[in-house]
């Protein structure tokens, strides 16, 4: 096969892991050096075109082709059949509302967070259970590790220049997490936000690292999770403050909780949104965006009124929600993933094309 | 046995760009502004605006300021800025 890529040559394994270092090729761990053979078999089997362009990477422009996102999935050790997650989820960046050179660029301390829908979550092994966000499966680890290093290589996303986010979060390594249709007492994801039940599909949302709620469910009524989940949300460091989206991950008993009290996923964002507000008088401790932007607080809370409550989910569409991680105990852990705020990027979600 | 790697990094997409027409003077022109409203950079941008105004006398001004600070100004209200003045001043805060 012929590449369309720079080829260099090394003496060995030991070496090609070096002078993947030296390139400045990886996310600070080492990589699968990326040799012909391996990125000729993602190749083979989606049987597409190597140099058909999937869309251009900001902030350095760079073209992210089938061959190139290949490149970058072998380098972070994924399957043949995983590249078609990582595909789509590049499909759906660069969809202008996602804003990645924003994403990529800001101060804020936003990833994109991939999340799985749909049939491929089982056939491909995605970890919905124990440790979701975490360590130990491959199909997770390695589709959101390939997504940073096309971020990192083909998009020049480099940390302190050009890249300005002031903290960062593990999630930068690989933030990908998938729906748990068994536990799921409602909708799956993808079929919310309008595909087909057998269609998979990934949604990709620019959001901060997991903070963990121990929402209670297990001992406490679907009133007393509502009240607990809405505190989390509506917290005065969250960049909701000004709107925009943001995930919370719901555990198993959690969401069972929730739907046991008849509560539908509608529902319960209605509810969320009803109670995650904080009152004027402490809102307007927490600078801000500028008092003219149409997407600051004093747009829907009389700035004079003390009393007067601020709503930390603008819109019902600013509240993704789904089922995942394990049964645990009563604490029934869920995790809210706080946004980039305002209108700074929106989800964005794409079917997955298997070959 | 050597290995052979792969490079990641791919190529730049070209930017098309118009040719560039030299100002002799900035005085009289018609001057553009395009702020994304950061709230870091408001009094700045205020000053600089009375600034030209007061040094350059400009004919016309065209501002674009973008409702999304964080989002590129739409590419419909940017391309009318080029067509109605002779430059701009691009400023944003972080």
């Amino acid at each position: 096969m012929q590449f369309a890529s720079r080829v260099f040559e090394t003496k060995d394994i030991a070496s090609a892991i070096e002078f993947c270092y030296e390139q400045r090729w990886t996310d600070g761990l080492p990589v699968v050096p990326p040799t012909a053979d391996a990125v000729e078999r993602i190749i083979a089997y989606l049987r597409r075109d190597p140099q058909e362009v999937i869309g251009i990477i900001p902030p350095r422009d760079g073209v992210a082709t089938i061959e190139t996102i290949a490149i970058n999935c072998v380098m972070a050790g994924c399957k043949p059949e995983y590249v078609t997650i990582v595909i789509a989820a590049i499909e759906a960046m660069v969809e202008e509302r996602f804003n990645l050179n924003g994403v990529q660029t800001t101060t804020h301390s936003c990833a994109p967070l991939l999340m799985i829908s749909g049939p491929a979550v089982k056939s491909l092994g995605f970890n919905t259970k124990e440790c979701t966000f975490g360590h130990g499966c491959r199909a997770s680890a390695t589709i959101g590790r390939a997504v940073r290093l096309i971020l990192w290589n083909i998009g020049g996303g480099y940390p302190g220049e050009p890249c300005k986010t002031t903290q960062g979060h593990p999630g930068y390594y690989s933030f990908c997490i998938a729906d748990d249709a068994d536990a799921n007492p409602w909708e799956p994801l993808h079929v919310e936000r309008g595909f087909k039940p057998d269609d998979t599909a990934v949604t990709i949302a620019a959001v901060e690292g997991p903070h963990l709620i121990g929402s209670g469910a297990g001992y406490g009524s679907a009133e007393d999770v509502l009240y607990v989940l809405a505190d989390s949300i509506a917290t005065l460091g969250s960049p909701q403050v000004s709107g925009g989206d943001m995930v919370l991950v719901l555990a198993p008993m959690a969401a069972t909780n929730l739907a046991n009290a008849g509560l539908s996923k509608a529902d319960v964002m209605r509810e969320l949104m009803r109670l995650a507000t904080r009152p004027v008088r402490e809102v307007r401790r927490r600078g801000s965006i500028a008092e003219t932007h149409p997407m600051h607080w004093n747009k829907i809370a009389d700035p004079n009124d003390d009393n007067a409550r601020v709503r930390f989910v603008r819109d019902l569409e600013n509240l993704i929600i789904l089922v995942a991680g394990g049964w645990g105990s009563g604490g029934a852990f869920s995790s809210l993933c706080a946004g980039w705020g305002a209108r700074r990027s929106h989800p964005v979600a794409r079917r997955v094309q298997f070959p | 046995m050597s290995i052979l790697l792969l490079d990641p990094t791919g190529s730049v997409a070209k930017i098309r760009r118009q040719e560039e027409h030299h100002l002799e003077s900035l005085t009289g022109k018609r001057v553009g502004y395009i702020f994304n409203q950061h709230k870091s950079a408001l009094d700045f941008w205020q000053a600089l605006e009375k600034e030209v105004e007061k040094k350059f006398k400009p004919s016309a001004a065209h501002r674009v300021y973008k409702e999304n600070t964080w989002a590129p100004a739409p590419t419909a209200d940017v391309d009318r800025l080029i067509q109605e003045t002779d430059y701009a001043l691009v400023g944003l805060g972080a």
